[in-house]
């Protein structure tokens, strides 16, 4: 599962989900993309759940790019435990993600086998998701 | 044949007053160039979004006529379009004015022609750029560049210094930097065995079925076994 090789700080802040994506909003690798519509923590693990069901479903060739990384450690205290004492202990990794983000790109399957991929893998996020194709101007 | 585009002068200044242009319909621009002086422009939105839909593209050399300006007829590139993360709106145009005898920058669109042979024999197509970046006078600037990658075999690439030789045209990018590949396809096969062979388990058991009606409880479980196994192999 994808997190950092070595950290800084084990744990950091939470931080808020302001404004669009900066970056990242455009299919650049691939042909095909999935492009986040909220703003939204992502988990290594539901990336992870992603990219398996785009995997199986495009199955003999084709190429996945991920193009979000789970970097920051959210911590969580232990069930049934009073307030205070300092903050919990690292619980997983997330990637934040904002809207217009780009995070899956997929390449070499006809379009009707990568819509249907990239379907599975947004089921498989906490956001609403939109299936996005490589710019073309000519009006696809 | 070089398209124009009209344009006019434009004062609104700002993010509030420039998202009113926007509300109007009309485009936010700039217009600049070497010994010139930057000029803010508007354009009509939906105009510029039909011409950029027609072109196809970026791309090529534009007229560009600013109304009420005597002084007005400029030959420009579009040199930069910012669009909005989600909604299909173009936020603001770059024109870059170019003069007759100086050398511009472009980006040009590359077009692939022919399958490849390695494709043919089950590789896959793997782009590393669409368009290159080119330094030519206005004149010379192709619209496109057209590739001919019918002779890619199987694990060949086709690098920069492989593409046609244009007269006045000089790539930018590095000659040894990929433009496309011909790779093998990633057969899974421990999962395509896998599956296969639960595909004949299943069979073998439907005919067995009427015969062998219980303890066949331990194998129901194997597929989730079997998923998980490729998963792993995956990641590593």
């Amino acid at each position: 599962m994808l997190m950092p090789r070595k950290i800084r700080h084990r744990k950091v802040q939470r931080g808020r989900l302001k404004g669009m994506s900066k970056g990242g909003t455009r299919v650049n690798f691939g042909d095909y993309g999935l492009q986040a519509l909220e703003p939204s923590w992502v988990t290594n693990r539901q990336i992870e759940a992603a990219r398996i069901a785009i995997t199986r479903h495009i199955r003999r060739g084709g190429k996945v790019w991920i193009n979000i990384f789970p970097d920051k450690p959210v911590s969580k205290k232990p069930a049934e435990t009073r307030m205070g004492s300092g903050k919990g202990a690292p619980d997983k990794w997330v990637a934040v993600v904002k809207p217009g983000r780009v995070m899956f790109e997929l390449s070499g399957v006809p379009e009707p086998v990568a819509r249907e991929a990239m379907r599975l893998a947004a089921m498989k996020l906490p956001m609403k998701c939109r299936f996005v194709k490589r710019e073309s101007w000519g009006g696809e | 044949m070089q398209v124009s585009l009209k344009a006019e002068p434009r004062t609104a200044k700002g993010k509030e007053r420039v998202r009113k242009l926007r509300k109007e319909g009309r485009v936010p621009a700039v217009l600049y160039g070497h010994g010139f002086e930057p000029q803010m422009l508007s354009l009509d939105g939906h105009e510029f979004t039909s011409l950029l839909r027609r072109r196809g593209g970026l791309h090529g050399l534009l007229d560009l006529r600013v109304e009420g300006d005597p002084g007005g007829e400029h030959t420009v590139v579009i040199k930069e379009v910012q669009r909005h993360p989600i909604k299909d709106i173009i936020l603001h145009v770059d024109f870059q004015k170019v003069k007759e005898t100086e050398r511009i920058h472009a980006e040009v669109p590359l077009r692939y022609v022919g399958e490849p042979a390695g494709v043919k024999v089950g590789g896959l197509l793997q782009h590393f750029l669409y368009e290159v970046k080119v330094e030519a006078l206005p004149r010379d600037l192709p619209e496109s560049i057209e590739v001919d990658i019918s002779g890619l075999k199987l694990g060949q690439t086709l690098k920069i210094a492989d593409l046609p030789q244009l007269p006045g045209v000089h790539y930018v990018n590095s000659p040894d930097e990929n433009v496309v590949m011909v790779i093998a396809r990633r057969v899974k096969t421990h999962l395509i065995e896998a599956e296969e062979g639960e595909a004949e388990e299943t069979a073998e058991e439907a005919a067995e079925a009427p015969m062998e009606a219980a303890a066949e409880e331990p194998e129901a479980e194997e597929p989730t076994a079997d998923e998980s196994e490729p998963d792993e192999a995956e990641s590593s």
